[in-house]
C-alpha cells in the first residue's frame, strides 16, 4: 500500500461529499477514480495531499488517510512535507509566469535539491516528453507554450520534485484528442516509476490509461476492481448503467 | 529524481528520503515561516496600537464636550457654546457633490482608458501622467481650484468650487483603482458577450462594470475618505472658519469639518482644543459612516456576481 483512505467521510460545511470511503493503492500502478460529476471523486484526490486544507469550509468528519507509514491527517505530519511526496496536477494547466527552466526547478530549489539543476531539468522535461520541443528556449515562457505542452510541463515539474505519488484531477479536460493522447501515452510511462491516481470523467481514458479502477457515486465508493472488470463485468448495476453511458 | 534505492512499503517515508538529493531543511523552513508570522503579526498590532493610541487620546480629550448640542450648535467665540453644525452639514454637501463628480469623471475615464481607445503612445503617456497626478501634494490642488473654479469659471468661494476642488484632487486615484479593477474582469467575459451579438459599449454596460464594481468601489472609498478630510487645499479654495448659517444653494459659503478642526486646534485656549477633539469624532463617525454604505453596496454587489 503507499496510499489509502480508510473509512473515510468528508464535507463541506454541513453536507457530506465523501461517505465512508475506504481505497488502497499499491505501488507503481495507475488507478482511475470515475463518476458522475459532484460524485465526491475530486474532494477524494485532494485530500490525498491536503490541498484541501486551503477550502475553508472543508472538514475531514471521520476516518483517515494513510500516505505509507503517515497518518496525512494528524497533527505532527507536516503537510508540507506530504505535498512534496504527493503531487499534483491540476485540471487546467497552471504553469508559473516565468521561463521553463524556472517553472522545473522552483520547487526542488527550495526543497534544497543539492544535485545538478540542468541535469534535472533535461531529465524531467524528457520524463515529460516535452524535451525536445522545448530545448530551445527553454529561458521563453512557460505560458507561451500551447495548452497541450503547458499540461506536460506541469507534469514535469510535478516530477521534478521525485515524488512518490502522482494526484492528477482531469489533468486531460481542457487539452484537445492529440495533446490527450500524450498525456494518456505520458501516463503509462509514468506508472513504471511513481504510483498515479487519476479523476476522470472520460470513461475510454480510465480504461486505456489506468490499471486499477475506482467508480463512486453520490458520495460512495461503488466498486474499487482492476479496470479490466470494471469494464466487462462489473458488479454492481451502478457501475453498468454509469459504463454504459446510461446516466452521468 | 536519482534514487536508485527503491521506497518499499516497509521503509519509512522518512527515513527514505534520506537517501535523495533533496536536502529538504523542512524545519528550518518552518521556522521561517514561523518568524515570517511573527513578524506580520507584530506589525499589525503596531498599527493598531498606534491607531488605538491616537483614538484614545482624542476621547479622552473630545468625548466630554461632544453631546448634542455640539452637533447641532453653530461655532461660537466660546468653546462652550460652540458647534460644529455648518461644519458638518458643509462637509456633507461637499462630499456627496465630490463624490458624484469624481465617480462619473473617473469612472468613465477609467472606461475609455481601459476598454474603448486604442492601446497606443498617447494612452500610455495619458496612464504616466495619471499616475504623476496622484502623487501632487493637495495645497497645489488648491491653487488650481482658486484659480480655476473660483476666479476663472467664477463660482466663488463656494461648496461647488470647494466640491469641484477635492474631485480633480481624487480623481487619478480614482482613475487607477477603476482602471485596476476593470483589468481583473476575466477576458472570457467580454467573449461571451461579444460572441452573442452585443456592442462593445453593451458588454461594458452588462457585464464588464458589474463584474468590476466591487473593487472600483474599493478605490473609490479611500479616496473619498481622503478627500473629506482634507483641509490645506479647501482653505486656498475659501473654507470660512465662522459660518452661522446653512447653505441654501451650493454656490453658498462653507466651511468643512477639517477646516473648523484646523481653526480649533490652533486656538491656545485649552476648551478649543479639546472640542478640536470633539470634532475629530465627528470627523472619524462621518468618514465610518461614508465608508459603511459603500462597503455596504459592496458587500451586496459581490454577492451578485462571483464566478
Amino acid at each position: 500500500m503507499v496510499i489509502a483512505a480508510q473509512d473515510l467521510t468528508l464535507a463541506y460545511g454541513d453536507k457530506n461529499i465523501v461517505k465512508k470511503v475506504s481505497l488502497e493503492v499499491g505501488p507503481r500502478t495507475v488507478t482511475a477514480l470515475i463518476g458522475p460529476s459532484g460524485c465526491g471523486k475530486s474532494t477524494l484526490l485532494r485530500t490525498f495531499n491536503r490541498m484541501n486544507d486551503f477550502v475553508p469550509s472543508f472538514r475531514l468528519v471521520d476516518g483517515k488517510i494513510m500516505y505509507r507509514d503517515l497518518n496525512v491527517y494528524s497533527g505532527d505530519v507536516d503537510p508540507v512535507f506530504i505535498r512534496r511526496r504527493v503531487g499534483m496536477v491540476f485540471q487546467k494547466p497552471n504553469p508559473f509566469p516565468s521561463s521553463i527552466y524556472k517553472n522545473i526547478t522552483w520547487g526542488p530549489s527550495i526543497n534544497g535539491y543539492t544535485g545538478d539543476f540542468d541535469q534535472l531539468v533535461e531529465s524531467s522535461l524528457r520524463r515529460a516528453a516535452l524535451w525536445d520541443e522545448v530545448k530551445d528556449k527553454l529561458n521563453s515562457s512557460g505560458l507561451a507554450l500551447s495548452g497541450g505542452q503547458q499540461q506536460r510541463l506541469c507534469i514535469a515539474r510535478a516530477i521534478a520534485m521525485d515524488p512518490d505519488v502522482i494526484l492528477m484531477d482531469e489533468p486531460c479536460s481542457a487539452l484537445d484528442p492529440a495533446s490527450t493522447a500524450r498525456i494518456e501515452d505520458l501516463i503509462g510511462e509514468l506508472r513504471e516509476r511513481y504510483t498515479i491516481l487519476i479523476v476522470t470523467h472520460n470513461m475510454q481514458q480510465a480504461a486505456r490509461v489506468s490499471e486499477h479502477t475506482a467508480f463512486m457515486f453520490q458520495g460512495e465508493l461503488i466498486e474499487h476492481a482492476v479496470t479490466k472488470q470494471i469494464f466487462n463485468a462489473p458488479k454492481h448495476k451502478l457501475t453498468e448503467d454509469y459504463i454504459m453511458g446510461r446516466f452521468g | 529524481m536519482n534514487t536508485e534505492k527503491p521506497i518499499t512499503p516497509e521503509t519509512s517515508v522518512r527515513e527514505a528520503i534520506l537517501d535523495t538529493p533533496f536536502k529538504d531543511n523542512l524545519d528550518r523552513r518552518n521556522f521561517n515561516a514561523k518568524i515570517f508570522n511573527l513578524v506580520i503579526l507584530l506589525a499589525t498590532c503596531l498599527a493598531m496600537l498606534i491607531l488605538g493610541l491616537l483614538l484614545w487620546r482624542i476621547g479622552e480629550q473630545g468625548l466630554p464636550w461632544l453631546n448634542w448640542n455640539f452637533i447641532t450648535s453653530f461655532p461660537s467665540r466660546m468653546a462652550a457654546r460652540a458647534g460644529i453644525f455648518s461644519a458638518l452639514i458643509g462637509s456633507a454637501c461637499i462630499i456627496i457633490l465630490t463624490g458624484i463628480i469624481a465617480v462619473v469623471l473617473g469612472v468613465s475615464a477609467a472606461i475609455y482608458l481601459e476598454e474603448m481607445s486604442a492601446k497606443n503612445r498617447i494612452n500610455q503617456l495619458i496612464e504616466l501622467n495619471i499616475a504623476n497626478l496622484a502623487g501632487i501634494p493637495s495645497l497645489v490642488y488648491g491653487m488650481l481650484g482658486l484659480a480655476v473654479f473660483v476666479r476663472f469659471l467664477n463660482f466663488g468661494r463656494s461648496i461647488m468650487a470647494a466640491a469641484c476642488t477635492l474631485a480633480i484632487m481624487i480623481l487619478p486615484v480614482i482613475i487607477i483603482s477603476s482602471r485596476e479593477a476593470l483589468r481583473t474582469v476575466p477576458p472570457s467575459i467580454r467573449l461571451a458577450a461579444l460572441a452573442l451579438g452585443a456592442t462593445k459599449w453593451q458588454t461594458t454596460w452588462h457585464h464588464v462594470l458589474p463584474a468590476a464594481m466591487p473593487g472600483m468601489l474599493t478605490g473609490i472609498i479611500l479616496a473619498i475618505s481622503r478627500a473629506l478630510g482634507e483641509a490645506a487645499p479647501l482653505i486656498l479654495v475659501g473654507g470660512v472658519t465662522y459660518i452661522a448659517f446653512l447653505p441654501n444653494s451650493v454656490y453658498d459659503s462653507f466651511t468643512t469639518l477639517p477646516i473648523q478642526i484646523f481653526n480649533w486646534a490652533g486656538r491656545p485656549q485649552e476648551e478649543f482644543q479639546a472640542i478640536a477633539a470633539a470634532g475629530i469624532i465627528v470627523l472619524l463617525g462621518l468618514v465610518l459612516f461614508t465608508n459603511g454604505i459603500a462597503i455596504l453596496i459592496r458587500a451586496r454587489l459581490e454577492d451578485k456576481n462571483r464566478w
